[in-house]
C-alpha cells in the first residue's frame, strides 16, 4: 500500500515536473504578436463556417500562399478553386481551369479582407490599423496569446464581424464572430520547426 | 412739381424694394459654374439637357485621399473628415451609394443576370451555375449578408454586384493612403455650398496638418471655388479701383464731395435695381454677370456725368433747361446702349441673358435717375474744377477738330489696313479647356488621387434617344452588345440599363432563372447548404427605387427619353446604332462657341444697322448716319489691334463688341448734337464717361479668366478708339474748326 502510494507520490510527481517541463517548453517557444515575421509563406488551412439556419458548418480546406506581390487563397476540398489576389486585381480559377477577373463589389471586399488575412499571417498589425481597431496584448506572455480585430468601418463590421486571431509562434487559427451570431473557424496547420 | 416729387418717391421706393430683395438673394443666388458662361444648344434641347446633366453629375462627385502618419492616424482622420462633412448637410459618402444598389440588386434577384451566366443558362449549363453559387458559399471571407440563406441563398444580388459595377469601382488606394469618396447634394457652383464645404475641409487640415497628415482632393468643386474666390477678388480690385478713380475724378472735374457722392449713389441705386431684376428674373445670377457688371459702373456714371457737366457752362442755366438739353441725346444713348444689352438676350447663353437683363435694367435705371434723382441731390453745388479745365482743353483740342476729307479716307483705309493684319495675324479661340487656368495646387492634387486610385475621370459620354423609356433602354441594350462583340464593354463605365434594362430582357431573365436555375438546382442547393428557403425566390419583398445615382444618368425632354453612358478613354469606329451618338462635351461646346462668334460677329452687323435706322428715324437726315462712322472703325479696329498684341478674337470678344458699339454711339451722339464751341463742357463729359469706362471695364483685362480678360480688354480699346475718332461725326472741310451737323 505504502509502496503503491509512494509510486503514486512518485508518478505525480514525475508527472508534474513533466507537465512543468512540457509548459516552460512551450512557454519558451513563444513569439509575442508583435515580433511575428513571417514575410513569404504557405499555409495549409482548413475552415469551418457556422451559418444560422444550416444543420451543420460548412467545411473547406486548403493552402494559403502569401509571395512579395501575390496572395493565393486555394480552396482544395470541397471545391477546387483558386483565388489570387494580385496587384494588377483578382483573378479566380476553377478545377484547374483558366483564371478569369473577378467583379468588383463583394470581390473588392473579399480581396481586402484577404490581403488584411495576409496581414495576419505576417504580424502586420500597425498595417491592419488602417481597417481594423487591433487589440495586441501588451504585456509580453510567455504561452500563446490573442490579437483582436473589430472593423473602423461600421458596414465592414456588419459584413465580416469581430476577428480573433490566436498564436504562439505563428497564427494558429481565426475566428470571426458577427452580430447575428454567424461565425467561422479557420485553424491553420502548424510551420514546420 | 408734385408729380416730380411722387417720381422721386416712386424711384426710391422701387430702390429700396430692390435693395432689400437683393440683400435676402445674393448670398444664395451666385452661380459660379464656368459651363454656365457656355452656350447651351438651343437646336438640341436633349444634347443640351444631356451635357447639363453628364456636367451636373461628374461635377458632384469628390475624392479625398489623406497620406501620412500612421494607418490607424489616417483611418481615424478620414472617419472625422467623413464625418465633419456629412454634418454640414452637404455630402453623401459613397457608401450610401453601395446600400442603395445593394437593395435594388436584392429586389432584382430573380431578374437580372450577369452576361456569362445568361449565356450558361441558355447553354442547359444552369448546374454549372448553381454549382458557382455553392462555391461562394465556401469561399474564403465569404461577404454573405445575415438573411442571405432564407431570401438569397444562391447568392444572386452578390453575384450581381460583381458582374455589374464597373472593374475601376471600389479600388482600394495604393500605397498608404486613406481615401473618402462620396458627392456633394448641394448645388457645388454655389457660394454658400462652396463656402461650407471649405470651411470643414479648412478646419479639418488645420487641425490635421500638425499630426503629419496631408489631404489630397479632386472634384469640381474645388475648381468652382477656387474660381469663386478670384471672380471674389477681382470684383473687390475692379469696383475698389472704380470707386476710388469716381471719387477722385469727380472732385477734380467738379470741385464738390458732393458730386462724387451722387455719382457713387447713382451707380448703387442703378446696379441695385438691374440686379434685383436678374435675380427675380433668374433666380440667381453668374458671378460673371457680376464682373461684368461692373461694366456698368462707368456707364451709369457717363449718365450723371452728362448731368453735371451742364451745369458748368453757366450757373444760371435752370435745372428744366438742363433737363431739356440732356433729354434726346441722352435718351437716344440709353436706347442704343439698351439695343446693345438686349441683344445678349438672342445667345442661348443664360449668363448672357443675365448680363443683358442686369445692363438694360440697370441703363434705364440710369437714365431714371439722372432726370429725376440728380437733379435734386445736386443742389447747384458743381463748380468748375482743376481738372475740368485740363480736360477741356485737351478735349478742345483732340475732339473739337474738323477732319478734312482725305484726313478721313486715310483714317478709314488705315482702319481697313490695320484690319487686314489682324486677321492676317491673328487666331480665333473657341476651345474651352483654354479659357480659365485651374489651380495648380488641385491639379497636383487631382493627379496625387489618380495615381492612388488609377482612375481616370470620363471626359466622353454615349447618347442614347428612344420615343419611350423602353425603347431608350433597348438601344442602349443594343450599343452594349455591339461594344461586347468588340471586346470593348468596359469602355462603358456605367449604364442605366445594365442595373434597369428593358422589360423584354426583364422577362427573359426572370424566365430562364425560373426555368433554368431555380426549379431544377434550387432544392440541390439547399439540401447541400443544410438549410434554407425554398421559396427564397418566390416572394422579391418591397420595390425599391433605383439608385439616385443610377437614375441621374436618365432625364427626359420634350416626350424624347434618353440616357448617358459615360466613356472611359475612346471608342472608335463604332458602326451606326439607331438612337446612339457618341458626345465630347468639350469638343461639343467648342464647335458651338465657334458657331456663336460667327453669330455675334453678324450680330455686330446688325446692331450697327439697327442705330443707323434708329438714327434716320429721329434726325430724318441721311447725313445723321456719320454717327456711326467712329463706331464702325472702332469695331473693325479693335479686334484687329487686339489679334495684334496676341489676344484670340473669340464669342467673348464679340460681346464686348457689342458694349463698344452701345458706348460708342454715346459719344457720337453727343458730339453730334452740341458740335461747336456750345459743346466744349459736353466733351468733358464725353472724356470723363470713357475714362471710366476704360478703368471699370478694362481693369477686366487683369482677370485670370480668359472670357473676362478678352472682354475687358476688348470693351476698352473699343471705347478709346470710339472716342478718338468721334470728331468724325461732324461733316468734313478743310479749315473749319469746330464744326458739327448744324454747319451743314
Amino acid at each position: 500500500m505504502g509502496n503503491t502510494a509512494g509510486f503514486a507520490r512518485k508518478a505525480c510527481a514525475l508527472s508534474g515536473l513533466i507537465l512543468w517541463a512540457g509548459i516552460g517548453h512551450a512557454q519558451a517557444g513563444c513569439l509575442s504578436p508583435a515580433s511575428l515575421r513571417a514575410s513569404n509563406f504557405d499555409r495549409g488551412f482548413h475552415q469551418e463556417k457556422y451559418l444560422t439556419g444550416m444543420e451543420k458548418p460548412l467545411k473547406s480546406e486548403g493552402r494559403l500562399t502569401a509571395g512579395s506581390d501575390e496572395i493565393v487563397w486555394h480552396m482544395l476540398k470541397p471545391f477546387d478553386v483558386k483565388t489570387i489576389i494580385g496587384p494588377s486585381g483578382i483573378t479566380q480559377s476553377v478545377d484547374g481551369g483558366a483564371a478569369s477577373a473577378v467583379g468588383a463589389g463583394t470581390g473588392e471586399i473579399a480581396a481586402s479582407v484577404a490581403r488584411s488575412m495576409a496581414a495576419m499571417m505576417r504580424g502586420e498589425w500597425e498595417a491592419l490599423r488602417a481597417m481594423f481597431t487591433v487589440d495586441v496584448p501588451e504585456e509580453k506572455s510567455e504561452g500563446d496569446w490573442t490579437v483582436g480585430l473589430t472593423p473602423l468601418d461600421d458596414r465592414l463590421k456588419s459584413i465580416l464581424g469581430v476577428i480573433t486571431v490566436h498564436g504562439c509562434r505563428d497564427v494558429s487559427s481565426v475566428d470571426i464572430v458577427r452580430d447575428d451570431g454567424d461565425r467561422e473557424h479557420i485553424e491553420f496547420e502548424t510551420v514546420a520547426p | 412739381m408734385m408729380s416730380s416729387r411722387l417720381f422721386v418717391i416712386a424711384a426710391l421706393l422701387v430702390f429700396a424694394m430692390s435693395a432689400a430683395f437683393v440683400a435676402s438673394r445674393l448670398s444664395t443666388g451666385i452661380d459660379t459654374n464656368i459651363l454656365s458662361l457656355l452656350p447651351g444648344d438651343a437646336h438640341d434641347p436633349v444634347l443640351a439637357d444631356a451635357l447639363q446633366k453628364a456636367s451636373s453629375d461628374a461635377a458632384n462627385r469628390v475624392a479625398f485621399a489623406i497620406e501620412g502618419g500612421t494607418p490607424a492616424q489616417r483611418s481615424r482622420a478620414a472617419n472625422e473628415l467623413a464625418a465633419a462633412l456629412e454634418t454640414s448637410g452637404y455630402f453623401r459618402p459613397a457608401s450610401s451609394d453601395a446600400r442603395e444598389l445593394w437593395d435594388w440588386l436584392f429586389s432584382r434577384r430573380a431578374t437580372l443576370l450577369c452576361a456569362g451566366d445568361r449565356a450558361k443558362l441558355e447553354a442547359g449549363e444552369g448546374s454549372i451555375v448553381a454549382r458557382n453559387a455553392l462555391m461562394e458559399w465556401y469561399a474564403p471571407v465569404t461577404t454573405v449578408s445575415p438573411d442571405a440563406l432564407q431570401n438569397d441563398p444562391l447568392l444572386r444580388t452578390n453575384r450581381l454586384l460583381g458582374c455589374l459595377l464597373p472593374q475601376s469601382f471600389g479600388l482600394a488606394p495604393k500605397g498608404e493612403a486613406a481615401l473618402l469618396t462620396g458627392s456633394i447634394t448641394g448645388a457645388i457652383y454655389r457660394l454658400d455650398v462652396q463656402d461650407k464645404i471649405a470651411s470643414v475641409v479648412d478646419a479639418w487640415q488645420a487641425s490635421e496638418a500638425a499630426r503629419g497628415l496631408s489631404l489630397s482632393r479632386a472634384g469640381a468643386i474645388f475648381h468652382a471655388t477656387y474660381g469663386a474666390a478670384h471672380a471674389r477678388s477681382e470684383m473687390t480690385i475692379i469696383g475698389g479701383i472704380t470707386t476710388i478713380a469716381v471719387l477722385l475724378f469727380y472732385w477734380l472735374m467738379f470741385q464738390s464731395l458732393r458730386a462724387p457722392f451722387i455719382a457713387v449713389g447713382m451707380v448703387v441705386f442703378s446696379l441695385t435695381i438691374g440686379l434685383a431684376a436678374a435675380l427675380a428674373i433668374f433666380g440667381g445670377v453668374h458671378a460673371m454677370a457680376l464682373v461684368f457688371g461692373a461694366a456698368l459702373i462707368g456707364m451709369v456714371v457717363d449718365y450723371t456725368t452728362y448731368y453735371l457737366v451742364t451745369g458748368l457752362a453757366s450757373q444760371d442755366v435752370s435745372v428744366e433747361t438742363r433737363k431739356a438739353k440732356l433729354f434726346k441725346p441722352l435718351t437716344l444713348g440709353m436706347v442704343t446702349s439698351v439695343a446693345a444689352f438686349a441683344a445678349l438676350l438672342l445667345f442661348p447663353v443664360t449668363a448672357f441673358r443675365q448680363i443683358a437683363l442686369f445692363g438694360s435694367v440697370g441703363l434705364v435705371a440710369a437714365w431714371v435717375a439722372t432726370l429725376v434723382l440728380t437733379p435734386r441731390a445736386e443742389g447747384g453745388a458743381m463748380k468748375v474744377g482743376p481738372g475740368a479745365l485740363r480736360v477741356k482743353r485737351i478735349a478742345g483740342t483732340f475732339l473739337a477738330q474738323r477732319f478734312s476729307f482725305r484726313a478721313v479716307v486715310t483714317i478709314s483705309l488705315g482702319c481697313l489696313i490695320l484690319l487686314g493684319i489682324g486677321y492676317m495675324r491673328g487666331e480665333t479661340l473657341d476651345d474651352v479647356r483654354r479659357f480659365q487656368a485651374p489651380s495648380t495646387e488641385l491639379v497636383a492634387e487631382e493627379a496625387r488621387i489618380r495615381e492612388l486610385t488609377g482612375f481616370a475621370p470620363s471626359s466622353s459620354f454615349f447618347l442614347v434617344r428612344g420615343d419611350t423609356r423602353d425603347e431608350n433602354v433597348a438601344r442602349e441594350e443594343a450599343l452594349l452588345a455591339a461594344l461586347h462583340e468588340r471586346g470593348e464593354e468596359n469602355a462603358v463605365v456605367w449604364a442605366a440599363g445594365r442595373f434597369d434594362p428593358s422589360r423584354a430582357v426583364q422577362a427573359a431573365g426572370a424566365a430562364l432563372i425560373r426555368e433554368k436555375l431555380l426549379e431544377p438546382h434550387l432544392l440541390g442547393i439547399l439540401a447541400a447548404l443544410g438549410g434554407g428557403n425554398a421559396n427564397a425566390y418566390s416572394d422579391l419583398g418591397r420595390k425599391v427605387p433605383l439608385p439616385g445615382f443610377v437614375q441621374a444618368l436618365r432625364g427626359e425632354t420634350g416626350g424624347v427619353f434618353w440616357s448617358i453612358a459615360p466613356i472611359s478613354g475612346s471608342v472608335d469606329g463604332l458602326p451606326d446604332l439607331a438612337g446612339v451618338e457618341q458626345v465630347v462635351p468639350a469638343r461639343r461646346y467648342s464647335d458651338l462657341l465657334a458657331q456663336y462668334r460667327w453669330l455675334a460677329t453678324w450680330g455686330l452687323v446688325g446692331a450697327v444697322f439697327g442705330t443707323g435706322l434708329m438714327l434716320l428715324a429721329v434726325y430724318r437726315q441721311l447725313s445723321s448716319l456719320r454717327v456711326l462712322l467712329p463706331t464702325a472703325l472702332a469695331l473693325a479696329v479693335t479686334p484687329a489691334i487686339m489679334a495684334i498684341v496676341g489676344i484670340p478674337y473669340s464669342f467673348f470678344s464679340a460681346m464686348g463688341l457689342f458694349l463698344v458699339a452701345g458706348a460708342g454711339v454715346d459719344y457720337a451722339i453727343f458730339q453730334w448734337e452740341s458740335p461747336g464751341r456750345e459743346g466744349d463742357w459736353t466733351r468733358v463729359g464725353i472724356v470723363l464717361a470713357a475714362a471710366m469706362t476704360c478703368i471699370s471695364v478694362g481693369l477686366l483685362g487683369l482677370s485670370s479668366v480668359l472670357p473676362v480678360r478678352s472682354f475687358g480688354l476688348t470693351v476698352a480699346t473699343g471705347v478709346l478708339i470710339s472716342l478718338l475718332f468721334s470728331p468724325l461725326v461732324r461733316g468734313w472741310a478743310d479749315g473749319q474748326t469746330p464744326g458739327g451737323a448744324n454747319d451743314d
